[in-house]
C-alpha cells in the first residue's frame, strides 16, 4: 500500500494552556506528528517564550490564571504581531468568539476535540502563510458585520468563528448553515473579488429567535442567472454535466454546483438586482 | 491540507482510499493530480503477461473516511470520472456517509456516478461489467 506523504511539517508549535495532563497529551500528539513542541503553564510564560522564539503555530487556551489566552490575543495584535494562533476553548460564548475574530486569532478549535481535528486544524493554518485581516464591524452575538479580504484562505477561518457562535443549535442546522456559507462565500470571494485581497466582501449574520439571516456583499459587477451557463443550477433536468461543457470551453476548473447545492441547504435564498449581495435565512422553528 | 489519500489495487482495479473532507483547494487538487498520475503510470507500464479482465483505469474511490465534499470537490470528482472514462475505464464510489450521499443527491450527480456499498461490491461490478462485455 502507497499512502500519500504527510503535508508540510511546521519546525515550531507552542502550547499554552494551563492544565498539566491537557498540555501532556497534546505535547504527545504533536510531537508524535513530527512537530517540534514547546508549553507554557499561562499567558504570561506564553508570551515570555513568543518574545524569545520563533513560533509557526501557537496553541492557546482561553481561560487560565495571570493572563488569559484572548489577553494573549490582544497583546500580540497591539504589537502588530502576525503570529499564527489557534484558539482551543470549550467556552463557546459569543463574546470569547468575537473578540478572538477581532484580535485577529487564526482560527478556533471547540474542545474536546480528537487528534486528527487538531491536526487537520494546525496543518490548515500552516498552509497559509500570511494570515488575512478580518476588520470587525459589529461584534453583537445576534448582529456580527465583518469585512474581509478576496482571499480563500479566509473562508475556513470566518466559518469556524461564525459556526461556532451557532453551537447551541441542532447539528443539521449548523451543517447546512455552514455549508451554504462556505459556498456562497467562496463564490463572493472568486467571481465577485476574483481572488484580489485588496477587494473586500461584506458578511453580515443576524439572529432572532426564529432565524438566521447571513448577508455576503462581493465587489463585483453582479451577474444574472440566466446567463450562468457554467453553473449547475441551470443545467437541464435530465443533464447533470451540462454546465462541464461550457466551464471546460471557458478553461474554468471543474465545479458550478455551488448555488445548486446551497437552494437545498437554507429556506430562503434571495438575490439582490445586481445579484452582488445574497442573502440566505435559515428557520429555526 | 484536510485530505489524505491512500491508493492499492484490488483484482487489477485501483482503489483510492480518501480521508478527511474534499473541498476546494489543495484537497480537489491533489485527488485530482492523484488519478492523472497513476493514469500516466498505467500508460507507461510494461505490458502483463496476462491481460486484465477490467480496462486499466478501472477506479474506486472509497469515501467511508471522507466527512464533506463542497462544490469544487464535487467538481474534481467529475474531472476524476472524466479522466477514467476518457482512457477508457470508470470511476465507481462507495462508502458514502449520508451527508456525502445527500450532496450528491442535490446536485443529480447520483445519477452520473455508479455508487456501491463496499468496495468490494465495486470491484466486482467492474468485473462483472467486463465479462458481460466479452
Amino acid at each position: 500500500m502507497k499512502s500519500e506523504p504527510a503535508s508540510q511539517v511546521p519546525s515550531r508549535v507552542l502550547i499554552v494552556e494551563d492544565e498539566p495532563s491537557m498540555r501532556t497529551l497534546l505535547h504527545k500528539i504533536l510531537a508524535g506528528a513530527g512537530f517540534t513542541v514547546e508549553e507554557a503553564g499561562d499567558g504570561v510564560e506564553g508570551l515570555e517564550r513568543l518574545t524569545r522564539h520563533d513560533f509557526d503555530v501557537v496553541l492557546l487556551d482561553v481561560w487560565m490564571p495571570r493572563m488569559n489566552g484572548l489577553e494573549v490575543l490582544s497583546e500580540l495584535h497591539r504589537r502588530g504581531s502576525n503570529q499564527r494562533v489557534i484558539l482551543m476553548t470549550a467556552d463557546h460564548a459569543p463574546e470569547t468568539l468575537l473578540r478572538a475574530v477581532r484580535e485577529q486569532a487564526s482560527l478556533y478549535i471547540s474542545k474536546p476535540f480528537s487528534s486528527e481535528e487538531l491536526l487537520g486544524t494546525i496543518h490548515k493554518v500552516l498552509a497559509c502563510p500570511v494570515q488575512p485581516a478580518i476588520e470587525v464591524l459589529s461584534a453583537k452575538p445576534d448582529w456580527v458585520q465583518l469585512l474581509v479580504p478576496c482571499q480563500p484562505e479566509v473562508v475556513d477561518r470566518i466559518q469556524s468563528f461564525l459556526m461556532g457562535l451557532d453551537a447551541d443549535l441542532p447539528l443539521q442546522i449548523r451543517e447546512s448553515l455552514g455549508h451554504a456559507f462556505h459556498e456562497l462565500l467562496l463564490n463572493a470571494i472568486e467571481w465577485g473579488g476574483k481572488f484580489d485581497p485588496n477587494l473586500k466582501v461584506h458578511v453580515a449574520c443576524l439572529r432572532t429567535k426564529r432565524m438566521i439571516m447571513y448577508r455576503i456583499a462581493d465587489p463585483g459587477a453582479g451577474f444574472r442567472f440566466d446567463s450562468l451557463k457554467h453553473a449547475a443550477v441551470n443545467n437541464p433536468e435530465e443533464g447533470s454535466l451540462e454546465h462541464l461543457k461550457v466551464r471546460e470551453e471557458k478553461g474554468l476548473r471543474p465545479g458550478g454546483f455551488g448555488i445548486l447545492m446551497t437552494r437545498f441547504m437554507v429556506d430562503e435564498l434571495l438575490y439582490n438586482e445586481k445579484q452582488n449581495e445574497v442573502i440566505f435565512i435559515k428557520y429555526l422553528d | 491540507m484536510a485530505l489524505t489519500l491512500q491508493v492499492d489495487s484490488l483484482r487489477q482495479v485501483t482503489v483510492v482510499a480518501c480521508k478527511g473532507v474534499i473541498v476546494f483547494g489543495q484537497e480537489s487538487d491533489c485527488l485530482r493530480a492523484k488519478v492523472k498520475e497513476l493514469l500516466r503510470q498505467k500508460d507507461s507500464s510494461p505490458p502483463v503477461t496476462a491481460p486484465s479482465p477490467v480496462p486499466s483505469a478501472s477506479f474506486v474511490l472509497d469515501l467511508s473516511q471522507v466527512q464533506y465534499i463542497d462544490s469544487g470537490g464535487l467538481g474534481a470528482l467529475v474531472a476524476v470520472l472524466t479522466s477514467a472514462r476518457a482512457a477508457g475505464g470508470d470511476l465507481r464510489l462507495t462508502g458514502m456517509n449520508e451527508r456525502v450521499a445527500r450532496v450528491l443527491k442535490t446536485t443529480r450527480l447520483d445519477r452520473v456516478f455508479r455508487t456501491h456499498s463496499s468496495v468490494e461490491v465495486a470491484v466486482n461490478a467492474f468485473h462483472a461489467r467486463a465479462t458481460v462485455q466479452k
